[in-house]
């Protein structure tokens, strides 16, 4: 009967199977990583879901704030659950932060955040978390206030400055006028009227968003606003009720609303 | 085709290993702080289903809750409560989750926050969660999400929007990671 393979084909085969052993065993440093490959896959796939559950990601790994208000040298630490190791970012995410004895009350910028892995070195580049830090915990509790939402919501109404803040920054605004999206430093009209029911007087307003700031999503950068300012009509001197038209930041869009400006 | 089959078992076996190994690390991840997800989640549900349906409980009577976990006064004693005074006909309502283990008590009211109290179409809430992990246990952990809703009315009807603003989040000191510089 012949033989199926020669020697020298049976050695190779061997020597081949070794091979694919040392790098399934050598896998954590290995050429091929098959887990890499999915994760940066489904990372680029499915950016909505990353972003939706990158938000509990990173409130996940906050172990502890080290606050220093009075300085830039607030830390929100991080447990990488891969390598074990703890390490830090700095506080350019963080918008606020309030230190009380006991409680510690961060409000972390979720725009910033979006998208990210789980940690960036000291130029802002997102990178894998590595390097271990020391220092002593100085809380016994945490409290962790922050946006779990990106709906750029009215926050409050400033009528003496005719400005509306929002919650979150957006980067599009709904231009009733020629009914498409505009780049938020763009001005839009609206409509506004008086406060009297007995003499109503309709009139013209022009919005404009203000208060801008560059969000950095890997390497492009958007134009978001945190306000809008108001130009009221010459027509109506008091108080009046303006439409506030929708406004949106990527996938999250706020409706219009009637706003009362005192 | 022995060696060949073994060929692919093992490629096979390899990217099974790396994807039990990627679903660990990503649920591990969310683990750390389970009470988060499920304040967020049990709040969010709830509580947006009460402000989107309208179906908001007022008394003709005052209400006396405790500032920090809204949790009315005649439902639940516990030790250091702060008494707020939720006024008469306005919104007041809570609820009670029922688990194996413990329960949630949830409860949404109009916040007093100063800065949309003169707009008459955008409202604040506070929904609050809080979690009691035994039936006679004191509470666990306890977290607020705020609410913002929209009211958009044109003749024929009320439209209502709701967007969650945010949580905070307040975990007891036994359930953050401890620091080991």
């Amino acid at each position: 009967m012949k033989k199926a393979f020669t020697t020298i084909e049976v050695v190779m085969v061997l020597l081949l199977l070794s091979a694919i052993s040392g790098l399934v065993l050598l896998n954590n440093e290995a050429i091929i990583n098959f887990a890499q490959f999915r994760m940066t896959k489904q990372v680029n796939m499915t950016k909505t879901i990353y972003s939706v559950f990158g938000d509990l990601t990173h409130l996940s790994n906050i172990i502890d704030i080290q606050p220093t208000k009075t300085s830039s040298t607030v830390y929100l630490y991080y447990y990488n659950t891969k390598t074990h190791d703890v390490t830090y970012t700095n506080t350019k995410y963080i918008t606020d932060i309030e230190i009380t004895p006991e409680f510690i009350t961060a409000t972390i910028d979720t725009h910033l955040l979006e998208g990210l892995p789980l940690c960036i070195d000291s130029q802002g580049k997102a990178v894998e978390c590595f390097g271990k830090q020391t220092g002593t915990a100085t809380v016994t509790k945490l409290t962790i206030r922050r946006f779990v939402s990106n709906f750029p919501v009215v926050k409050s109404v400033d009528a003496a400055n005719n400005k509306i803040w929002f919650t979150t920054p957006f980067n599009k605004i709904w231009d009733q006028f020629s009914q498409t999206w505009v780049d938020c430093t763009t001005q839009v009209k609206t409509e506004a009227t008086n406060n009297s029911f007995s003499t109503p007087v309709a009139d013209i307003a022009y919005l404009r968003g203000t208060d801008t700031t560059q969000i950095k999503i890997g390497d492009k950068t958007i134009t978001a606003c945190k306000s809008i300012t108001i130009t009221r009509p010459a027509s109506i001197t008091h108080s009046l009720y303006i439409i506030l038209p929708a406004v949106s930041y990527e996938t999250a869009t706020t409706g219009a609303v009637v706003v009362f400006l005192p | 085709m022995v060696l060949a089959s073994l060929f692919i078992l093992s490629i096979v076996f390899v990217m099974l290993n790396d994807t039990l190994a990627t679903t660990q690390r990503m649920t591990q991840m969310f683990v750390i702080y389970p009470e988060v997800q499920e304040a967020w989640n049990a709040g969010r549900v709830w509580c947006n289903y009460v402000l989107l349906t309208d179906t908001q409980n007022v008394s003709e009577s005052e209400i006396a809750i405790d500032g920090n976990t809204g949790i009315r006064i005649s439902d639940i004693a516990m030790p250091g409560l702060t008494h707020t005074v939720i006024p008469a006909k306005s919104p007041y309502t809570a609820t009670r989750f029922d688990y194996a283990t413990g329960f949630i008590y949830a409860s949404v009211y109009k916040t007093t926050a100063t800065g949309l109290k003169d707009q008459p179409y955008i409202e604040e809430y506070e929904c609050h969660v809080n979690y009691f992990p035994q039936k006679e246990s004191k509470l666990d952990y306890a977290a607020t999400i705020n609410f913002i809703r929209y009211l958009n009315i044109d003749p024929l009807s009320t439209h209502i929007s709701i967007f969650p603003e945010g949580i905070h989040f307040n975990v007891p000191s036994h359930v953050n990671w401890r620091w080991k510089p």
